[in-house]
């Protein structure tokens, strides 16, 4: 799929932008803090429905926004047909602006809640759940090169972002299951203090385990199949093979039953029932697992070298690239933000060559000379210059 | 910085505590009632005050009434061997609406929430067992909402009356009338399918 039209109205620093844009690579070029970084978060926003660093999605309204709401629409051409989205954030009037009828002072209260999100797909208003993955989009960004290194969290993070855009059922499990686990730690804290009975953990047990067990059976099909495109990318950027292992805190053998995972877990709880009140906190479920990256007998978030973490962590994103792609029939749009820089000659090379083949690619880079010679050869590119974007 | 007089500034910040009303609404409501004839200000004022003043909670079934017992509960036509367990007094008006349930009810106040610290001893579940004990009950409908409190509270009331011969039942879930197959979401429709029934 690719990205035919993007229009930006009061987001981040854009006042307005509109892009009119083919397959094919972009190399979106300029200083820092002009924004290029922001048409990556908000490109993967289409897909995400939520930014990947806005701690509010305040922020992603303009400063100095007329009318306090910031408007993302695109076009989408897909192999099913176009897509239509738009995306509508918005904002209760904040302390010192004008509202329509005086400028608010006292009046106001605490204007950190209240944000409102309208999604509108084909003209059609949608809930913002149900359109996580209509269109996908994979993006690398500096951080993710400490993704071997990094905390569980990071590697949890990624697992999750790949399979809520190819399965609506996880998204929904998943958010399913951090209610349940909300609920849970906080009814063991509860147990502990004597507030409430060990026996209520048994409707949340089975809850847990409901949600928990098709999380735990994507996560682990996922790694499976990412596994022969990484180690065969991990090989052409010179390293050796690279073996993925998911490590699940409760783990489903494969010739399992859903019925028979469940009623293990649940057993695997009643066993932790006295730790899991002791510490107030929900010891097992996909929300404690972890992946780990392997050369050989050698696991690099360990031993491995700087240089091996960002091998192992490059092709596992080309291979999300890959299992989101035969998942869902389409290839995702490629997001790289600023990660060229990060790599060295012969990685940049071997990366450059490899998105060839993606259908729409957008990179960022402050220092576009320093990209292999070939790839300007077949890429677009784009001045960014204080929210502004013009052909070079 | 006081630009409008104090009385009408009271009334904006009183009226913008209110759930859906933002400032603006606060403002608008407050010089609404100030252009307002002085007798319909005050009828609104009484029936404010009124609201407190007047209103008793029934010590049968717990719902927000003018007289103990409720208009339900005192209603000899009512079935006295069948309760309906609902969260908030709303519920009951939703499920009177029906116009075909005619039972009593126990109104619970709010559902089990750990994460919001609601224990069974916050809410009038030890009535409800009391209730079950000292009355000859037929069936008990547990209609508290469908999600994880809801359902948490009807898993903790359905054990807490165990053992017992009267039957409990649980509302059914799945698809609102006049819906649309292809627009119901996938765990409602699940819920439908599984609770599917005979055609008769």
């Amino acid at each position: 799929m690719y990205l035919e039209h993007l229009e930006l109205v009061d987001y981040r620093n854009y006042a307005e932008l509109r892009l009119e844009l083919e397959p094919g690579a972009y190399i979106l070029a300029g200083d820092n803090a002009q924004g290029k970084s922001n048409i990556c978060e908000a490109i993967r926003l289409l897909a995400t429905m939520r930014s990947f660093r806005a701690g509010s999605e305040r922020e992603l309204i303009r400063w100095g926004a007329p009318n306090g709401f910031t408007r993302v629409r695109a076009l989408v051409r897909q192999a099913a047909g176009p897509l239509k989205m738009e995306i509508v954030i918005s904002a209760p009037p904040m302390l010192g602006e004008y509202d329509g009828v005086g400028y608010l002072d006292q009046l106001t209260p605490p204007a950190a809640s209240g944000m409102h999100k309208k999604i509108r797909v084909n003209d059609a208003p949608r809930r913002a759940l149900d359109c996580v993955g209509l269109v996908t989009v994979v993006l690398f960004e500096p951080t993710d090169l400490d993704l071997v290194s990094g905390t569980p969290q990071g590697r949890r993070h990624f697992m999750d972002v790949t399979l809520c855009q190819i399965s609506r059922g996880y998204c929904r499990a998943l958010s399913q299951y951090q209610k349940i686990l909300t609920q849970r730690a906080a009814l063991l804290r509860r147990i502990r203090d004597n507030l409430d009975e060990p026996g209520s953990l048994h409707y949340w047990d089975e809850q847990l385990a409901q949600q928990a067990v098709p999380i735990i059976v994507e996560r682990s099909s996922l790694i499976t199949r990412c596994l022969p495109t990484a180690d065969e990318f991990a090989r052409q950027l010179g390293g050796k093979s690279l073996t993925l292992e998911y490590q699940p805190s409760f783990a489903i053998p494969v010739d399992q039953s859903v019925p028979a995972a469940r009623f293990a877990l649940m057993e695997r709880l009643a066993a932790l029932r006295k730790r899991e009140i002791i510490q107030g906190v929900n010891l097992i479920g996909p929300h404690r697992d972890d992946l780990a990256f392997f050369e050989g007998p050698v696991n690099l978030g360990i031993f491995g070298s700087r240089g091996q973490q960002r091998t192992a962590a490059l092709a596992l994103k080309i291979a999300e690239l890959a299992a989101i792609e035969t998942e869902t029939g389409d290839q995702p749009i490629l997001v790289l933000d600023d990660v060229l820089s990060e790599l060295d000659p012969t990685r940049q090379a071997a990366l450059t060559h490899r998105i060839r083949t993606v259908s729409q690619v957008f990179l960022t880079s402050a220092d576009p000379e320093t990209m292999p010679p070939d790839f300007h050869m077949w890429a677009t590119r784009l001045q960014v210059r204080r929210g502004t974007i013009q052909p070079i | 910085m006081q630009k409008i007089a104090a009385p009408i500034q009271g009334l904006i910040e009183e009226f913008a505590k209110l759930p859906g009303i933002g400032p603006k609404t606060a403002q608008r409501l407050t010089f609404f009632l100030l252009r307002s004839p002085e007798d319909q200000v005050t009828r609104l004022a009484d029936a404010l005050r009124r609201l407190k003043t007047d209103i008793v909670t029934c010590s049968t079934c717990f719902n927000i009434a003018a007289s103990d017992p409720c208009a339900i509960c005192g209603d000899p036509e009512r079935d006295q061997s069948l309760i309906c367990v609902v969260e908030e007094p709303l519920d009951v008006l939703a499920i009177e609406k029906t116009g075909i349930f005619r039972g009593t009810f126990h109104v619970l106040h709010g559902a089990l929430s750990p994460v919001e610290g609601i224990g069974p001893k916050d809410l009038r579940i030890e009535e409800l067992i009391q209730r079950a004990r000292t009355t000859d009950l037929r069936e008990i409908i547990l209609a508290t909402n469908p999600n994880y409190e809801g359902d948490y509270t009807a898993t903790h009331i359905a054990q807490a009356l165990q053992p017992s011969a009267i039957k409990i039942t649980r509302l059914a879930r799945g698809l609102p009338l006049g819906g649309d197959l292809e627009y119901a979401d996938e765990g409602t429709l699940a819920r439908a399918l599984e609770g599917r029934r005979t055609f008769e």
